[in-house]
């Protein structure tokens, strides 16, 4: 196991393994070190076009790995402002840089309150702890 | 070396084109439609299924496996409808993305009208139907050497 312990303390996060990071009024999102190493090599994503919804707690896209196809859970609601448009050539970015280059969207929230109900780094890490599950 | 698990032996064995029991043949499929007709050998005399394999050969496999290439990287897997210009003409039944060809590979039955090499066809995917194409077989190159 490469680093999946280490989880970036100034990112929130859902049980689903996505993490978020507040940048102004936008949320950037992406998935978290621990699911790219459960998923095994990223050979594609499926994303929303900007300007599509998203919706909390519910997919807005999917990655497919060798092994299986899991949907990507949005943190919180909003419209897609930004695209990771490198990610269709590059899937593999997922896994070597899930936090950094390997992000998915940049989503314009609709509801403020929704980035309080996301887990912080000390309890992502305790859930992660307990399994991640 | 490294160890490997059965996700990489079945990029491998998928890539080769070599069917899976279970996945790509069942009781449910005969030898002719799998390309499998060399291992059965009617000349050696009478054996269990040899009756309905020769009703196969003589009139042809309705259906036959065949490879198939993905225009993009998405993967087609395993009981995923194939479509013809948005008919049905068959399924998937073993699919991946093969790390040797870098390319997403799929094995379906399709209509034998329809299993030509260069054949253009479809796999719905999440409900869209995602371009393919029926490619020659092994999608590997193969390195076994024969005789």
């Amino acid at each position: 196991m490469s680093n999946v312990s280490k989880v970036p303390g100034d990112l929130r996060y859902t049980r689903e393994h996505e993490w978020a990071k507040q940048e102004g009024a936008k949320i950037r999102v992406g998935i978290t070190a621990f699911a790219q190493e459960q998923l095994g090599d990223v050979v594609f994503v499926e994303l929303p076009k900007a300007g599509a919804k998203v919706t909390a707690h519910q997919a807005f896209g999917v990655v497919e790995s060798v092994k299986a196809v899991s949907d990507l859970f949005a943190p919180v609601s909003g419209q897609v402002a930004e695209v990771n448009a490198e990610l269709a050539q590059k899937p593999e970015t997922v896994n070597a840089d899930p936090y950094g280059k390997g992000w998915m969207l940049v989503v314009t929230p609709s509801d403020a309150a929704q980035w309080n109900a996301l887990l912080t780094a000390a309890q992502y890490e305790e859930f992660l702890a307990q399994g991640g599950h | 070396m490294a160890p490997i698990g059965l996700g990489a032996r079945d990029t491998l064995r998928l890539e080769m084109r070599y069917a899976l029991y279970g996945n790509d043949i069942d009781d449910t499929t005969n030898p002719l439609e799998a390309g499998l007709g060399w291992v059965v050998k009617p000349a050696k005399g009478d054996f269990l299924g040899r009756a309905a394999i020769e009703a196969v050969r003589a009139k042809g496999p309705a259906r036959k496996l065949i490879g198939l290439e993905m225009a993009d990287r998405s993967v087609a897997r395993h009981g995923y409808p194939v479509v013809k210009d948005g008919a049905a003409t068959g399924i998937v039944t073993s699919g991946t993305f093969g790390p040797s060809l870098e390319r997403s590979i799929a094995m379906a039955y399709v209509a034998a009208a329809h299993a030509a090499v260069g054949t253009e066809l479809g796999v719905e995917i999440r409900g869209q139907a995602k371009a393919a194409r029926i490619v020659k077989t092994p999608f590997h190159p193969s390195r076994v050497k024969k005789g």
